[in-house]
């Protein structure tokens, strides 16, 4: 009996070593067979990690003879054929670096990176959006400013559209480069079925009034909003702000102008007014934009309007079968529009947001790779994505946008989307105020809900706007 | 037992209903997973990834936590259940705490710890987090199993001159089969559908766990990549493992069930 | 002195699991709550406890509790209450038992996106199952705008939240039930008790610890819930369905306020160790009851 309780005593022992081992991280000989798995994992893992450094170390010394591995972590472009295309064509040019392309969902991208980063490593090359989150991470992005001059020399700016080169610059340095841009503030129409409703393509408000009424009364959805993501009713708050005064907007959002000033509660009085008149269709809060109303517009063809972004061009292209026999059928015909808010017989601007600009880790052991994918992904790549596949729109003054294969109705609002691109921006999309942006955006929901007036939900947002660290 | 006719009706409406609503969302999803391209929605998961070292890793994952699961916390419900120590419920009142924190606030410090022991990028990464979070979690489950056992059958072995150990391998563990069973496929379920620790202590897309393999069908907001239906087909392939072991698992439960009508 | 060195042999190792990876994270977690921190800068400010001011301050905190105690309540009791009548069904072996079993465990295994897409469609006011369902039926005056109006999105989220879990709680009778000793059954036949009072009298009392334990796992789970209002409402509309976990990842991972998020985390903590704390005293008070009465 006394033989059994050691006998469990040891073998109790010999699992508390192995945790021992494990946690204690010295394994000491002692423990071993048990330790034995975990050791060799470890090992491989320490090994791993030597190989990957000496590379990297003699890929900058020797300017690049050996393979590199450089890792790219976003969460757009997505996996893909576009991609798939875009990296061939990286690893032919540079046969000597590999990349492994990581993708993740957008909030999933951001809290791998922070940990990532925090903890010394992280993908050499990533994705951001511009707006609060880039300035974020900027212990840990590469100054690309004067790799840029040395590669494309003095006036490199030039050659990308000054907008998104504006959104970009600190104070004459460039963290981040942009890969693409997106335009918001748009509403899609599928003018056959307006058209089926004895409707015409609205062009102000009073016309989306007018709709909404037939169509309600024909049991169809009125204009469509995904009201449940903070993003689109921002995007649609601010074409309808930017309708009434762009400046007066962009000045509230820096602290110089109150939010209770006329121009800015009547923006909150449309968007509210929106929800009480029946524009935006019932239970809007309660639908997120993709996949709930995107699939009914793209997929089924069930709703005649929706309000989506510039992005949304990309379905022309983009082969999903749904999309094909709904979205691209045989006489289908969709309008890209802008609203005119206040009825002033002028339409809203939009804004304008750097889909993704490409950072380069400081922790990064292969900068020089790094940079040499940066590099061909904003031109090579940028030629691909956006100019074959339609990815966004282009941030580079050169492209010019032919899509091959693009039906006839998406040329067209191609060609929409570029003039207002050309002509009728009113300012960024990405508010670089994380706090300021969640009021805002709180308040949307209450104004949407009713339970405020635009007076009232204005005075919150300036409180916030005055607390605001900027 | 004799059952009368009226529980029969009740009894089997009751239980139409109840499956209806607990498989409707999954048919729908199972269904969508078909639509598009139908069967070719899989086919370009299958030609697209090479699914077999992610699944495994999430083998080598979910059975490395399903033995220290069952081993440690089984020992450490039946000390709790059954013997008296010192501190005794300070430590077991401490141990629950364990199953409290959410995962987001457990994930950045727990990646130093495995970054610390080298252990990234490897399953042993994961393993010890689950089997540590499991442990706690199921801990409280097993031990009101043991509370619940005869102590008769303890104190007879025990003037037999059975020792603690093996009153613990002999007696108490083949009657806690049921129980044990219940945490066992709980563990499983929890470990194989991981997600956020699995994506990140593990930067190898290849050889990630294959929870996380749907995410990188997820589409991107105006992206090209895939259609949703191909997430959907990800998703179902890698449920039906589960799906397949929980089918098993309540085998294992009714087994032990007989096991414990035999001892009782 | 020797006969307890070898009971702690049986709890060494989950207690050194236990310090590596749970204690070590609650500790930084604490750490942090007294910084002001964007969780990725090098630099990190050190506040005080201005962080929980802030907290205490925030008026969405109100909401979370609220909503934590709405939730839990209905959760809890009416989980256990169906898990315990389908165990119940099951025990008694009714017909196709193993087949139902199964399948209702199924929603437990429901990745967060097939729950989101999926209920989505069911709760949404034009077109949702839901609602057409009820317009079939003629009660157009029932129909809302479910996970739109914050009167009606909790009530959503907890039935989301019954739907995945009664298979649990079902699971956990049913284990426990098994271990129901068949003969106190066949002495209550032979004493004429019904198939009612066997329930009442047998099988619901000897069920006490899987009660406890449901409780308290049902308060925990409410704590940490995250993943089905996250994918339904996303904390909305106006925080109507904002818990715990949803606040720590919005600041967090939206806000970049690690400290704020931190000391939010060590706030829950507290609340929780608060709950378990008066469950396990009643569960020990039960305990002497059973040791006297025994």
């Amino acid at each position: 009996m006394k033989k059994k309780t050691v006998s469990m005593g040891l073998a109790l022992l010999l699992t508390a070593s192995l945790l021992a081992g494990c946690g204690g991280k010295g394994s000491d000989g002692g423990n071993a067979g048990s330790t034995a798995d975990s050791g060799a994992a470890q090992d491989t893992a320490v090994s791993d990690d030597a190989s990957g450094s000496s590379d990297a170390a003699a890929d900058s010394e020797s300017g690049g003879g050996e393979q590199v591995t450089i890792n790219f972590q976003t969460w757009n472009p997505g996996e893909g054929v576009p991609v798939d295309e875009v990296l061939a064509a990286f690893e032919a040019k540079y046969p000597n670096i590999k990349v492994n392309h990581i993708v993740v969902g957008y909030t999933d991208h951001v809290e791998k990176l922070k940990i990532d980063m925090v903890s010394g490593e992280g993908a050499d090359v990533f994705g951001m959006q511009t707006g609060a989150t880039i300035k974020e991470f900027r212990d840990f992005e590469v100054d690309l400013t004067p790799l840029a001059e040395e590669t494309w020399g003095e006036g490199w700016q030039d050659q990308y559209i000054d907008f998104c080169i504006d959104l970009l610059n600190e104070d004459g340095k460039y963290y981040g480069l942009p890969l693409g841009l997106t335009y918001a503030g748009f509403t899609w129409a599928d003018v056959k079925m307006l058209k089926d409703n004895g409707l015409e393509v609205p062009k102000s408000y009073d016309d989306l009034k007018k709709c909404a009424d037939v169509l309600r009364a024909n049991g169809q959805y009125p204009l469509t909003i995904g009201a449940k993501d903070a993003w689109i009713n921002i995007d649609t708050w601010m074409s309808m702000a930017n309708d009434i005064n762009p400046e007066k907007l962009y000045s509230a959002i820096e602290g110089e102008t109150p939010f209770t000033d006329p121009d800015l509660v009547e923006s909150f009085r449309i968007w509210q007014s929106c929800f009480t008149d029946g524009i935006f269709q019932d239970g809007a809060l309660g639908v997120g934009v993709y996949p709930d109303t995107t699939d009914l517009f793209e997929k089924e063809g069930s709703i005649p309007m929706i309000q989506n972004g510039s992005w949304a061009a990309s379905l022309y292209v983009d082969g999903d079968p749904d999309h094909e026999r709904v979205f691209n059928s045989e006489g289908a015909n969709h309008d890209i529009l802008l609203i005119d808010w206040n009825n002033d017989g002028k339409i809203c601007p939009i804004s304008a947001s750097v889909d993704v600009c490409l950072c380069i880790n400081k922790n990064s052991k292969n900068q020089e790779a790094a940079w040499k994918f940066v590099d061909f992904m904003l031109h090579e790549g940028q030629d691909i994505l956006v100019g074959k596949y339609l990815q966004y729109c282009p941030s580079r003054k050169d492209m010019v946008l032919a899509i091959p294969g693009i039906s006839e109705d998406g040329q067209k609002n191609l060609d929409y989307i570029v003039e207002q691109s050309k002509n009728n921006i009113a300012g960024y999309r990405e508010m670089p105020y994380a706090d300021l942006k969640q009021v805002i955006s709180d308040q949307l929901t209450v104004l949407a809900l009713g339970d405020a007036t635009p007076e009232e939900a204005a005075t919150i947002i300036e409180a916030a706007s005055q607390a605001q660290v900027r | 037992m004799r059952k009368s006719l009226l529980f029969k009706i009740c009894g089997q409406i009751i239980c139409i209903i109840g499956t209806a609503i607990a498989l409707f969302p999954l048919a729908l999803m199972f269904i969508r997973s078909f639509q598009g391209e139908g069967i070719h929605n899989y086919m370009r998961v299958f030609e697209r990834v090479n699914l077999l070292p992610n699944f495994v890793t999430s083998l080598i994952v979910v059975f490395g936590t399903l033995i220290i699961v069952s081993m440690v916390a089984a020992m450490a419900a039946f000390a709790f259940a059954k013997l008296n120590f010192p501190f005794k419920k300070v430590i077991y009142y401490m141990l629950l705490t364990g199953m409290m924190v959410p995962t987001s606030a457990l994930i950045f410090p727990l990646f130093q710890i495995v970054k610390g022991l080298n252990l990234n990028n490897t399953p042993f990464s994961l393993i010890f987090p689950y089997a540590t979070l499991n442990c706690c979690f199921n801990l409280m489950v097993l031990k009101n199993y043991f509370d619940a056992l005869p102590n008769e059958v303890m104190e007879s072995a025990r003037i037999d001159g059975a020792g603690k150990g093996r009153i613990f391998t002999n007696i108490m563990m083949p009657m806690a089969i049921p129980g044990m069973a219940f945490v066992l496929i709980q563990t499983f379920l929890s470990a194989w559908n991981e997600l956020q620790m699995a994506m990140i202590f593990i930067n190898d897309t290849s050889v990630q766990p294959i929870s996380v393999v749907p995410l990188r069908f997820t589409p991107s907001i105006g992206g090209q990549g895939f259609p949703l239906e191909v997430m959907y087909a990800t998703l179902v392939i890698c449920l039906s493992p589960i799906a397949i072991f929980s089918i098993f698992g309540s085998r294992f439960l009714i087994e032990g069930m007989t096991q414990g009508a035999i001892k009782g | 002195m020797k006969k307890s060195f070898t009971d702690y042999l049986f709890v060494l190792p989950i207690v050194l699991l236990f310090s590596i990876f749970v204690v070590y994270p609650i500790c930084y977690n604490f750490h942090i709550s007294f910084y002001e921190w964007n969780g990725i800068n090098i630099e990190k400010n050190f506040v005080g406890f201005e962080n929980y001011e802030t907290m205490f301050h925030d008026p969405v905190i109100l909401k979370v509790l609220k909503n934590f105690v709405i939730f839990a309540l209905f959760t809890i009791m009416i989980q256990a209450f169906l898990g315990l009548i389908f165990a119940n069904f099951f025990i008694r072996r009714l017909k196709f038992s193993s087949f139902y079993r199964v399948i209702l465990y199924i929603p437990v295994i429901a990745t967060p996106t097939i729950v989101g897409n999926v209920f989505s469609k069911i709760f949404e006011t034009n077109r949702g199952y839901l609602n057409l369902f009820l317009r079939g039926l003629h009660l157009d005056g029932l129909c809302q705008q479910w996970l739109a109006d914050p009167k009606w999105a909790l009530f959503c989220v907890i039935c989301v939240n019954i739907w995945q879990w009664t298979g649990y709680s079902m699971l956990m009778y049913y284990a426990n039930m098994l271990n129901i000793p068949q003969d106190l059954y066949e002495a209550a036949v032979i004493d004429g008790a019904g198939q009612i009072q066997q329930f009442t009298k047998i099988t619901f009392p000897l069920l006490r610890g899987t009660h406890y334990t449901l409780f308290i796992m049902g308060m925990l789970g409410s704590l940490k819930c995250f993943d089905i209002p996250y994918v339904l409402t996303r904390g909305g509309p106006n925080y109507a369905t904002e818990f715990f976990s949803n606040y720590i990842y919005r600041q967090s991972f939206n806000l970049f306020k690690q400290g704020l998020g931190s000391a939010s985390v060590v706030v829950m903590f507290l609340i929780a160790m608060v709950i378990t704390l008066i469950q396990l005293k009643f569960y020990y008070r039960n305990d002497k009851d059973k040791e006297l009465a025994g």
